[in-house]
């Protein structure tokens, strides 16, 4: 993954870019937390707000995968149904560690 | 807002996803312009008000207040009715986008957004607002150089027979504050306008000939009744001399969609016949014309049928002062003089309310207009 094509992809620098992905990543942390809350109550519609929102951020960041993966969560949370949605969180945590690989890396 | 340009323009973000606020915070903080965040609606409405941001970008889908709830109340309020609002919605929500559009939003940009495309809607918009602020500041300069007030023609209901209505005008001698004015707006659209001006005085008659001038300028298709008033009361702000101003009535009327929009500017409610049922009267409350650049008219929008008939009317017909009676009390006590109209052909039906009305007293204390239109 590389941040530096991403940011001028966004017409932003590299440093403003690595900034806004730190900032995805505790806001998609936080929204996973909601999507589990959800899911202990068997509440899909909150899940799928939180999902709603991960979708949002990671699609204006150019993050297609994390996004179309959240769209799915969200499509099925209002339809009511929480199935599979602790694969889909495995998945979204796998993401989100390699973001931070990158990050590490520099 | 902002016709310096020495001021950097503001933007108020609201989005309730912190990282997309934050996006368009650094996109639009490094081409010089000062961004105001909210992240829930009740605040962006205290900051737009506060601050009066040039432009607001919105989200609709946002938990308790809405996107859309934000705009209706943002227009709703005259200190942040004019600000252009651009919203952000999904790629594939039509509806959504023409539920934003009728509430008045300026446009919209799908999501995900790209943070350029953000930039470059927000200066294209902002460009608008400008032009269309300079249009009225231009529009205001050329009428400060009418020197000769003129007479205002008043049309005949002959030469507008489409526009079906008949009219009782009577100005005292030494007044002329009412005028009225009918306008075509398109084939199947008509604007219906009466006012009456303060005072009585040579002043009035230089209003008189601004106003209709303003009336053929800003009442055409590409605005709406409310743009077209808000266009003139800015105007007319800028031009009047200070305490003048006018009450109005303007009634819109599209027979292609039979649709009735009435902007009131602090006149006496218009009277609705339905073709079969009882007179009532048209209550929408509205500032006065000409006198708060942020003024709010009573708004109102009704479906027509064919045989309607709507009065609208100067203060005279409905006050005295020698009786005491205003036209908050007066319209009210007319009402049961309108039954049995509904038979009496609608050319005639002014002065039939008149002799009413007045009876045999020669001479009313005020200048009167009397317009009935008939769908």
């Amino acid at each position: 993954m590389d941040f530096e094509d991403l940011a001028s992809r966004l017409g932003i620098d590299k440093e403003d870019f690595v900034e806004l992905v730190e900032l995805f990543i505790t806001t998609s942390r936080s929204d996973m937390e909601k999507i589990r809350q959800g899911m202990q109550g068997k509440n899909a519609s909150d899940a799928a707000s939180a999902a709603h929102s991960i979708k949002g951020a990671a699609g204006n960041l150019g993050f297609e995968q994390m996004a179309d993966l959240a769209k799915t969560m969200e499509f099925e949370g209002k339809a009511g149904s929480l199935d599979g949605f602790d694969d889909y969180l495995t998945e979204l945590e796998t993401h989100l560690k390699q973001l931070e690989k990158v990050l590490a890396e520099g | 807002m902002t016709s310096e340009n020495i001021e950097p323009y503001a933007v108020l973000a609201v989005d309730d996803n912190l990282l997309n606020l934050k996006l368009i915070e650094k996109t639009l903080t490094k081409e010089g312009y000062i961004i105001h965040t909210a992240d829930n609606g009740p605040d962006a409405r205290k900051m737009a008000a506060h601050r009066k941001p040039d432009l607001i970008l919105l989200d609709i889908e946002m938990p308790g207040e809405s996107g859309f709830d934000v705009i209706e109340k943002l227009k709703d309020d005259a200190t942040t009715a004019a600000i252009p609002v651009l919203f952000l919605t999904g790629v594939s929500e039509v509806d959504a986008k023409l539920k934003g559009f009728e509430l008045g939003a300026v446009d919209y940009i799908t999501k995900p957004f790209h943070p350029q495309e953000v930039l470059a809607r927000v200066r294209i918009h902002l460009k608008l607002s400008i032009a269309t602020n300079s249009l009225i500041q231009n529009q205001a300069g050329k009428l400060r150089q009418v020197t000769e007030a003129q007479a205002a023609m008043l049309p005949q209901p002959e030469d507008f027979p489409h526009a079906r209505f008949s009219v009782y005008y009577k100005a005292l001698e030494e007044a002329g504050g009412d005028f009225y004015d009918i306008l075509d707006i398109s084939q199947n659209i008509t604007g219906y306008f009466v006012a009456d001006s303060s005072g009585h005085d040579i002043e009035t008659s230089y209003m008189t000939a601004s106003v209709k001038a303003l009336l053929a300028q800003n009442c055409s298709p590409i605005y709406s009744p409310g743009e077209s008033m808000k266009m003139i009361n800015d105007v007319l702000v800028e031009i009047l001399p200070q305490g003048k101003y006018l009450t109005a009535c303007y009634l819109h009327l599209n027979r292609s969609t039979r649709t009735l929009t009435i902007v009131n500017a602090g006149h006496p409610p218009v009277v609705c016949m339905k073709k079969g049922s009882a007179p009532f009267l048209i209550k929408t409350e509205g500032d006065i014309l000409g006198m708060f650049s942020d003024a709010n008219f009573g708004f109102k929008k009704i479906p027509v049928s064919e045989g309607d008939r709507f009065f609208i009317y100067s203060d005279g017909l409905v006050e005295s002062a020698e009786n005491k009676i205003t036209w908050a009390t007066g319209s009210d006590s007319l009402l049961p003089l309108y039954e049995g109209l509904e038979n009496v052909p609608f050319e005639q039906v002014p002065d039939t309310l008149i002799g009413k009305i007045f009876g045999d007293q020669p001479n009313p204390e005020d200048d009167i207009v009397l317009l009935c239109i008939e769908v």
